[in-house]
């Protein structure tokens, strides 16, 4: 793995990320903190644990921070700094059509599509707040239609079927067959 | 041959025209349950218990043994197709499943999850009729200190499941085991990180975590790569005849991963509290440490997908052992088990099996017989399934998101957790974005808190002293075959570079099952 | 592009709309005479299959056996958080005469140890219809055959390492009741789940347990158990030979309830309808199988008296919990 080589350095996506996560730890350690450490006759106490994972996340996310720090002077992308980071988890896979994890120096061939990650994400939002107030089907048609229509706005016809015949499937599936309870909401169904 | 011949009869009672048709029924419902993202084998059997209360006992039993199987088959399903796992003992799946999809090979590697998960129903079956008494007496031998080593044997996969990336790994793992202290403080009655919420007193549950950090956390990953656009195809379709059918070298690579898995799930599946887990994600590990290419591993390996499905397959009937012999129950789902047994009326038990012999046989040969059925069943909707992967991700996607976020929904019917899972598949993106590894996170929630409260519970017997673990037979044993799993990945690599040499020094090609053989 | 998003605007906005007229259409008072008029929604704040789901479902099968109550009966397992859920989802349906629940130990222990927003006093009481009790148990490793051997080898050993479930939870205070007055000390080991609680005693990892007779039955039966003492105060009938503590001069052992509640502010005209058809319920053959199978105790009290019987239990527990540290 690679250090940070020569004096400036610039934080990567990474390091903004790995520092998010840091401060989280660190605000789960000091509560750790307001815990017993031991019970009494010996036993460990509620503290015991969260304690050791708080202090070792923190101290593993510093290190992680500091290694994704990338020299000021190399304008070489982000994928770079993952690759070296990174596993072989999720690597490119000889053969697959497109590949997930970035191929350094390669442009990617989808492109990168912030806005739709983010509208979907909000998309997500939207299901979460009106999921009981509007009812599990007509909420999942709503946010299918929406979400379709961001991701291909030519066939608005199908895109409308799609969005109406998936939640009468689930409707079927869920509240006919397996009868499990999901939010019926305003609908008048049976 | 006694109990063999009450295997026959077991068979023989199942196979009656009634209960063929509810095992039909179970295993078609139970994939219909288990394709659904957040409802594994524990929650299927849940939601349809009440369907089986009109049944007597024998039909009730085989109809919930085949929607177990049926599930738990559902769960490998969307593994593989939309990496998300059903319940823990699919997390395994997804790490070789997923990799194959996404190379357009859904089919072969549904086919063959199929095809282990016969066989090691086929094996754990055997083993439950002829040593379910010998595995009881292992069974009862489980005190807090043996299981605190289980989980600690699991744990220790981790490291070869992390890969090469230890300190993202390292990370990631620590973020499912802080998850894991939400709630209620079992030692003490303490409430942990719940800021008051009764929700969460009962902690955070795995479902929503895992369908976050795989299911949407993968579909946002594709989104952001432009996974949705018409000229890309995020998952890959191979035309042709090959594209259901496994090959021959598929099978090559493959059989003895299935026939070490079924033995290692067995044999872990008879330890109470997390067998499953445990024992298809050390499936994956031994698969991993034993295999030529290693590197193929977590990048579409045929082996890394049968082992642990062939794993949490014969894990079912390992755990069965507990439940039948002695009326305990060994995993969440054959507690729910047992709590059917209660209504139907029926005294779980050590006598169960002589009291009820004809239901206690019933069970295992329907279980037996569900397995067989998955596997016909899958022939036929095998090019159903895996044509998901045709389906333009555009469409997909948005499908996706409404199967996780209903059936997260169903399973508690709290909205708090549909939040946990979105806010997971968020993390869950970025994770993928940085190279963390989210399978460490969630098999460290689940095993966590296990081994937590094992730990002190096995200090509070022993007032604090670590010589328990020496003084007790089971757990000598165990202490050793920990260190063993410890050695493994060293031993096996000793062994390749070993073989490397050799194949320097006499460049002529092995026979690929003979050189397996010798490294088991 | 901008038909389609003011498409999805107008249908939130429609929904919307709809949404508040069926909020204000439901719930409400009804009076007795039209009594009921509607399909029940009975929460099971518990998984399927365990000792509440159990109960319910009894109850809910003789209801509509014997057509006691005329409507549909939507019976939904709202589990999560020891009760908290489902039993929250009942506070949450105040007035409302149509939302019911089963009770168990959790109803009580549950407010006690979180911030729930409720205690058992919100709640319309119908009825305490029996009560779960306790059966301590050894291993036959042991030795132990009675209650006076186990004391004396308690004693003998020093401390005594007993198991059960939870530690906010009538388990605990059994053990710590018991130990008090017998005169030995315990180690009290923790367990999330029975089957680990019933396999550590067989391994020996544990001196003794207490748990549900109709967890234990089994395993007593089959002699791979000894049980010593029984809380109830008369001997269970499958197992007349383990003596009551009440015999062994053990007296106010607490138990935990088995009843019925309502959502809060239920008029008093409909819990005298369920009052009125529970005695009728309580009658029937199958509900006094289920008692017999489930070895749980008769105890039947109505209304007020259910709710003095909570008020009491919970004090107590609370107040033994808070000496051993249990709770703040």
């Amino acid at each position: 793995m690679i250090g940070p080589v020569g004096r400036r350095v610039r934080p990567t996506a990474m390091t903004a990320f790995l520092c998010a996560l840091a401060v989280i730890l660190a605000v789960y350690t000091v509560l750790a903190f307001g815990m017993e450490w031991r019970a009494p006759a010996g036993r460990l106490g509620a503290g015991f644990f969260p304690r050791v994972i708080g202090v070792l996340g923190v101290f593993l996310c510093c290190v992680a921070a500091f290694r994704s720090l990338r020299p000021a002077a190399s304008r070489g992308d982000l994928a770079d700094a993952q690759r070296s980071a990174s596993t072989a988890e999720r690597e490119v896979v000889p053969g697959e059509v497109v590949h997930g994890e970035d191929a350094p120096g390669e442009e990617v061939p989808g492109g990168r599509h912030p806005w739709t990650l983010l509208a979907t994400v909000a998309g997500m939002a939207a299901f979460l707040f009106l999921l009981v107030p509007l009812g599990a089907f007509l909420t999942s048609g709503l946010v299918m239609f929406a979400l379709l229509v961001m991701l291909g706005r030519r066939h608005l016809v199908r895109n409308a079927a799609i969005s109406i015949l998936t939640p009468v499937i689930l409707y079927v599936i869920f509240e006919v067959l397996l009868d499990a309870g999901l939010p019926l909401g305003p609908l008048p169904l049976p | 041959m006694d109990i063999l011949s009450d295997l026959i009869n077991g068979i023989g009672n199942a196979v009656s025209p009634a209960n063929l048709l509810l095992l039909c029924a179970g295993v078609f419902l139970g994939m219909v349950v288990g394709v659904m993202p957040g409802l594994g084998p524990s929650a299927g059997i849940a939601i349809l218990l009440p369907l089986t209360f009109g049944l007597d006992p024998t039909g009730a039993i085989v109809m919930l043994a085949a929607v177990y199987y049926g599930a738990m088959y559902g769960g490998t399903i969307t593994s593989v197709l939309i990496n998300t796992p059903g319940e823990s003992a699919t997390v395994a799946s997804t790490f070789d499943g997923y990799p194959l999809a996404r190379q357009g090979r859904a089919g072969p590697a549904l086919v063959m999850a199929a095809i282990a998960s016969f066989v090691a129903g086929t094996v754990g079956t055997l083993l439950l009729t002829l040593a379910a008494p010998v595995t009881a007496a292992v069974a009862t031998s489980f005190g807090p200190p043996e299981l605190f080593l289980v989980v600690m044997a699991g744990l220790l996969m981790l490291i070869v499941i992390v890969g090469k990336n230890r300190l993202l790994g390292a990370i990631s793992a620590l973020l499912g085991f802080a998850l894991a202290t939400v709630g209620i403080d079992i030692g003490g009655g303490e409430q942990r990180y719940t800021f008051g919420s009764a929700q969460l007193i009962n902690g955070i549950d795995f479902i929503p975590v895992a369908i976050g950090l795989f299911g949407v956390g993968e579909v946002l990953w594709a989104l952001y790569n432009g996974g949705h656009l018409e000229r890309l195809q995020y998952i890959g379709v191979r035309a042709g005849g090959g594209r259901y059918w496994p090959t021959a070298r598929d099978w090559a690579e493959s059989r003895w991963a299935m026939v070490r898995g079924s033995l290692l799930g067995f044999f872990v599946g008879v330890a109470p509290g997390a067998g499953a887990t445990v024992a298809s994600v050390m499936s994956y590990s031994v698969e991993k440490s034993v295999a030529k290419k290693p590197e193929k591993f977590g990048k579409g390996a045929m082996p890394g997908l049968v082992g642990p499905e062939a794993a949490n397959n014969a894990a079912t009937s390992g755990a069965m052992v507990p439940l039948l012999t002695l009326g305990l129950p060994g995993s969440a789902a054959t507690a729910v088990l047992l709590g059917g047994f209660l209504m139907w009326g029926l005294q779980p038990g050590p006598q169960l099996m002589d009291q009820n012999p004809d239901f206690a046989w019933g069970l295992i040969a329907s279980m037996y017989l569900g397995n067989a059925i998955l596997l016909v069943l899958n022939v036929f909707c095998i090019p159903a399934f895996a044509s998901v992967a045709r389906v333009p991700f555009r469409v997909l996607a948005p499908i996706i998101i409404v199967l996780c976020v209903l059936g997260t929904y169903t399973v508690n019917g709290s909205i708090i957790e549909v939040g946990i899972m979105l806010g997971c598949g968020v993390l869950g993106f970025f994770m993928r974005r940085f190279g963390f590894v989210p399978a460490a996170t969630v098999v460290a929630l689940v095993l966590g808190p296990l081994a937590e409260e094992t730990l002190r519970q096995t200090l509070i017997i022993s007032r604090g002293s670590f010589t328990i673990f020496l003084h007790r037979p089971a757990s000598l044993l165990l202490v050793c075959v920990v260190a063993l799993l410890c050695l493994l990945p060293l031993i096996s690599a000793a062994i390749r570079r070993r073989r490397a040499q050799l194949r320097a020094e006499r460049p002529v090609e092995t026979d690929p099952s003979k050189t397996n053989e010798i490294e088991v | 592009m901008r038909q389609p998003i003011k498409a999805v605007v107008a249908a939130a906005v429609a929904a919307m709309t709809i949404t508040a007229c069926g909020a204000s259409a439901g719930g409400g008072e009804q009076a007795a005479d039209n009594y009921p008029r509607k399909e029940l929604d009975w929460t099971i704040a518990f998984g399927p299959g365990g000792g509440n789901d159990i109960m319910a479902r009894t109850m809910v099968d003789i209801l509509k056996k014997n057509k006691l109550y005329p409507e549909d009966i939507r019976v939904e397992n709202r589990e999560g958080g020891s009760g908290a859920t489902g039993w929250g989802y009942l506070f949450g349906k105040r007035g409302d005469p149509y939302a019911i629940s089963t009770t168990s130990g959790s109803f009580i222990t549950t407010p006690l140890e979180a911030k729930t927003g409720w205690t058992y006093k919100d709640f319309t009481p119908v009825g305490l219809f029996a009560t779960d009790n306790a059966v301590f148990a050894v291993a036959p490793k042991s030795g132990i055959t009675t209650w006076q051997q186990w004391v004396q080898f308690a004693k003998r050993k020093g401390k005594v390492a007993v198991g059960g479930i939870s530690t906010v939870n009538v388990d605990f205070i059994l053990h710590a009741m018991l130990a008090k007055a017998a005169g030995y000390q315990i180690d009290y080991v923790p367990f999330n789940e029975e089957g680990q609680l019933q396999t550590s005693l067989l391994s020996g990892a544990l001196d003794a347990v207490v748990s549900n007779p109709a967890e234990l039955i089994g395993q007593l039966q089959a002699k791979k158990m000894t049980g010593l003492l029984f809380t109830g105060t008369r001997p269970l009938a499958s197992l007349p030979t383990i003596p009551t503590a009440e015999a062994l001069g053990y007296k106010g052992l607490p138990s935990m309830p088995r009843g019925l509640i309502l959502a809060p502010n239920v008029p008093a005209s409909v819990q005298q309808w369920w009052i009125d058809t529970m005695k009728k319920v309580v009658a029937t053959p199958q509900w006094k199988n289920y008692l017999v199978k489930n070895q749980l105790t008769e105890d039947i009290r109505w209304g007020a008296d259910f709710t003095a019987y909570l008020q009491r239990t919970s004090t107590d527990l609370e107040s033994i919990l808070r000496q051993h540290g249990a709770i703040k």
